[in-house]
């Protein structure tokens, strides 16, 4: 499901069901539309940096070729009259005496975003420290081991300075780190980053020495690095995280927990509510958190079992999440939310209902134990019973007992209090319950409510998200402990004082058929078509 | 079924776009890191009609930026004050000089480029260097004992920079240090200058401290002012292809042999040598210096 879908269903009134319940029918209509936006916005915010010399990726700026020979150029063959298609062949490279089965993909532009299949070491860096500048200590500055950008991490802030302040007549009315420093051609460069909030940010200079830093506008710690060495969350800026009522900055962090024997690693997305830093922090009040959690998902390999996760990178390139584990392994990953699917249950869910049924969040974390809450929406009825039926992701169905906590396979009426209350209102008292949710996947929960004229359901479903990378590559790195991406585009990962940085190669191929070409991102030292 | 060899193909990117701009297209095999750190320097350091803007540029054309290889700086005494009362650096075509007193052309380093034994290599460079009681220099990470040293940038620390808004203060740091010479906008606040700070007593007195290249004035300063100065620490570099200026007094040495003058019986460089009438060859070539051809 795309991030985006949420913002097609915020045009409805917070209070309808398509809005507030991803497993709706409604909301999962509108995730057609959102599912074919997602892509184009990517590439929107990709076209938008492109004439920027400083964008965060290079692009790709080569293909191999190879132009086919008229026995083996692509076939046609008829469908419907004054139709065809194209017949395609197998393609396998051949590199250093190993064969590469090439896959092929339908356009340039997936040719160009694909996932790599391999990759290389092609460079390694040795460093005494990640550290560039800190402001524990000020007056010290740190040699960059090489060129690269640098990454800000801002933490512990008591204070944001307000536009409008008067206490502080030195402030000149913005929040900004200066950095000031040399380039690859040591030419002197000067750099602004605005500071919004507490956070990681990044230059997009590229820096081969710093030697001045000014903070101004807020009270933080500040920390400079020149690798992005397992900051606090990494933002993503190719997707945004919407909720029912806002949306903001996603912010990409892991975690880990042990469910029933394996740990498992989760990926937390997240969202700032407040934007500024100035908006919610008061002198003498302590601080609320300010963050949304919007999903925690289960990061599994591309075997489907878990792993432990130790750090997480984007991919500018290609915008796919690179979760790198404690056994050295990177896992790629083209993220987005778990889609909720059709329901399995007979149970159909009519026009109105009196009694909903609200999860504390319809994307639960795997192996935690969450409330469901029932809500008396609509006071028309005097209810007399309801019944709560779970589906879990096995196909087990089980019933809320009476007694409001266990689950048993014994179908349960809970009754109402006072079914013969003068009022509706008088006759139910909502109830709450919860679900461990131990199996990954869809949990599907039926409530039917009988009152004293008719009988209602309601259904809703909670989803314990997963999430299966698109392909998992070993580095053959040791006790790695941050990966990241260089100025080159070379996947980085680190291992004690070296950075090792690595090539990514893409086995795949694209047909141009207008001049029969097989277009490839990789070299071979040879190629062999067969039909 | 067939069997193929893959050809390279240029993608264009975004880069492309920006190096059509700029003037500078990408070379075969260049990688695009490579390619934007030659935009950048483009963008940042844009070509003027100049001799050192065309010196500097050369490089990016080819894309084979000039390498960062040495950074001198002066000694100091105690007080932190340079050694050398008037320190400049210079390099040439086929000498590389570090006056202590450059006004009295003063050397205290001086090699010779086209020395086998002593001036061949980066490494003859370093070994001057060591010797020198005035200046020290540093290698940097791009250095190579083994590199040319006639392909050291021609260039020299002499700069300029005009008029710089003086602050409405009695002191003023300007953004330089080793001034050579220093003129002011504002005759009435520095109308005369003293050799001492404790001197400037009077309504137009001033006093400039030319090695911390600080100003003090008697009456609040206004105005600009102009100078020059030496660039020290000075970062010196490398060209894989080296560019110097065909009228540069020193580039006899490459380009004239030695041969005795019947006037003074003495060894005068005045016949082209093989490089010499090669590139003068060429020179005329493109550029006849007569009329009606």
């Amino acid at each position: 499901m795309s991030f985006r879908t949420q913002r097609l269903a915020n045009a409805f009134p917070l209070w309808t069901k398509i809005r507030r319940d991803p497993s709706s029918l409604g909301h999962r209509l509108l995730d057609t539309f959102a599912e074919v936006t997602a892509e184009q916005s990517i590439t929107a915010r990709k076209l938008s940096d492109d004439p920027h010399l400083l964008k965060p990726y290079l692009g790709i700026g080569y293909l191999w070729s190879l132009y086919l020979d008229e026995d083996d150029i692509f076939q046609k063959t008829d469908t419907t009259t004054g139709a065809f298609s194209y017949i395609y062949p197998t393609v396998v490279g051949t590199l250093d005496a190993v064969d590469y089965t090439l896959t092929q993909h339908e356009d340039l532009i997936t040719l160009l975003n694909a996932a790599p299949a391999r990759i290389a070491e092609v460079d390694s860096q040795t460093y005494s420290s990640f550290t560039v500048w800190s402001s524990a200590a000020p007056y010290t500055y740190g040699a960059l081991s090489r060129p690269e950008r640098l990454y800000i991490d801002i933490t512990n802030t008591t204070f944001f300075a307000k536009r409008t302040s008067v206490s502080d007549r030195e402030y000149s009315g913005r929040h900004v780190i200066q950095i000031v420093g040399t380039d690859e051609n040591d030419i002197t460069i000067r750099e602004y980053v605005r500071i919004l909030d507490e956070g990681v940010y990044c230059t997009r200079n590229i820096y081969k020495t710093v030697t001045e830093v000014v903070v101004e506008g807020f009270d933080g710690d500040v920390l400079i690095e020149w690798f992005s060495n397992a900051q606090s969350f990494e933002p993503d800026p190719y997707r945004v995280a919407i909720f029912d009522d806002f949306e903001g900055q996603l912010r990409l962090s892991l975690s880990t927990q042990v469910v029933g024997g394996p740990t498992y690693s989760y990926v937390e997305y997240a969202s700032p509510r407040l934007k500024l830093g100035e908006q919610y922090r008061r002198a003498g009040i302590e601080l609320a958190s300010n963050v949304e959690t919007l999903a925690e998902v289960v990061l599994l390999n591309s075997s489907g079992n878990p792993y432990t996760a130790v750090d997480l990178a984007i991919n500018h390139q290609t915008s796919k999440m690179y979760v790198l584990d404690s056994q050295g392994n990177v896992h790629v990953y083209d993220h987005e939310l778990s889609s909720f699917s059709v329901f399995n249950s007979t149970d159909i869910e009519t026009d109105s209902t009196y009694i909903e049924l609200v999860p504390l969040r319809h994307r639960a974390k795997f192996g935690d134990t969450e409330y469901l809450y029932t809500h008396f929406a609509r006071l028309r009825q005097n209810i007399t019973k309801i019944e709560v039926k779970r589906r879990d992701p096995a196909g087990v169905v089980e019933y809320l007992q009476s007694d409001k906590t266990t689950w048993a396979l014994a179908q349960a009426y809970i009754a109402a209090p006072n079914p013969s209350a003068r009022l509706p209102e008088g006759s139910w008292s909502d109830i709450r319950f919860s679900t461990e949710y131990d199996q990954l996947g869809q949990w599907e929960y039926t409530l039917t409510t009988v009152s004293n004229v008719d009988t209602t359901v309601y259904v809703t479903a909670v989803q314990a998200s997963s999430m299966t990378a698109d392909v998992s590559l070993a580095t053959g790195v040791v006790s790695p402990t941050a990966v990241g991406f260089s100025k080159e585009g070379y996947l980085g990962v680190t291992q004690g004082s070296e950075v090792k940085y690595f090539e990514e190669f893409v086995d795949g191929w694209t047909a141009d058929t207008r001049t029969d070409r097989i277009l490839m991102r990789s070299n071979y030292d040879s190629v062999e078509v067969t039909y | 079924m067939g069997t193929y060899t893959p050809d390279k193909t240029a993608l264009p990117v975004g880069l492309d776009e920006a190096g059509l701009r700029l003037g500078l297209q990408r070379l075969p095999e260049e990688p695009l890191h490579k390619y934007r750190q030659r935009l950048l320097h483009e963008a940042r350091d844009p070509a003027d009609p100049s001799q050192s803007s065309y010196i500097r540029g050369v490089g990016r054309k080819i894309g084979a930026l000039d390498l960062p290889v040495f950074d001198i700086e002066l000694v100091l005494d105690a007080d932190d004050v340079p050694l050398a009362p008037r320190p400049a650096v210079e390099v040439t075509s086929t000498y590389l000089r570090a006056y202590y007193d450059y006004d009295n052309e003063l050397s205290d380093v001086e090699v010779f480029f086209e020395d086998r034994d002593n001036g061949w290599w980066l490494q003859d460079v370093l070994a001057a260097f060591a010797a020198s009681a005035y200046f020290t220099a540093t290698a940097l990470d791009d250095y190579d004992q083994y590199l040319r040293s006639r392909n050291l940038r021609f260039d020299n620390t002499e700069r300029y920079r005009m008029q710089f808004q003086l602050l409405g203060s009695y002191q003023n740091r300007l953004p330089h240090q080793n001034l050579v010479e220093i003129m002011f906008s504002d005759r009435s606040v520095f109308a005369s200058e003293v050799d001492d700070v404790s001197l400037v007593a009077a309504e137009g007195d001033f006093f400039v401290d030319y090695v911390a290249g600080q100003v003090f004035t008697y009456s609040t300063a206004q105005g600009t002012c102009s100078y020059s100065y030496a660039e020290l620490p000075y970062r010196m570099h490398w060209q894989s292809v080296s560019v110097v200026p065909l009228d540069d007094a020193d580039l006899k040495f490459r380009h004239m042999d030695e041969q005795i003058s019947d006037d003074t019986g003495e060894l005068e460089r005045s016949s082209l040598s093989p490089e010499g009438a090669r590139v003068y060859n060429q020179v005329l070539a493109v550029h006849p210096l007569g009329w009606g051809e």
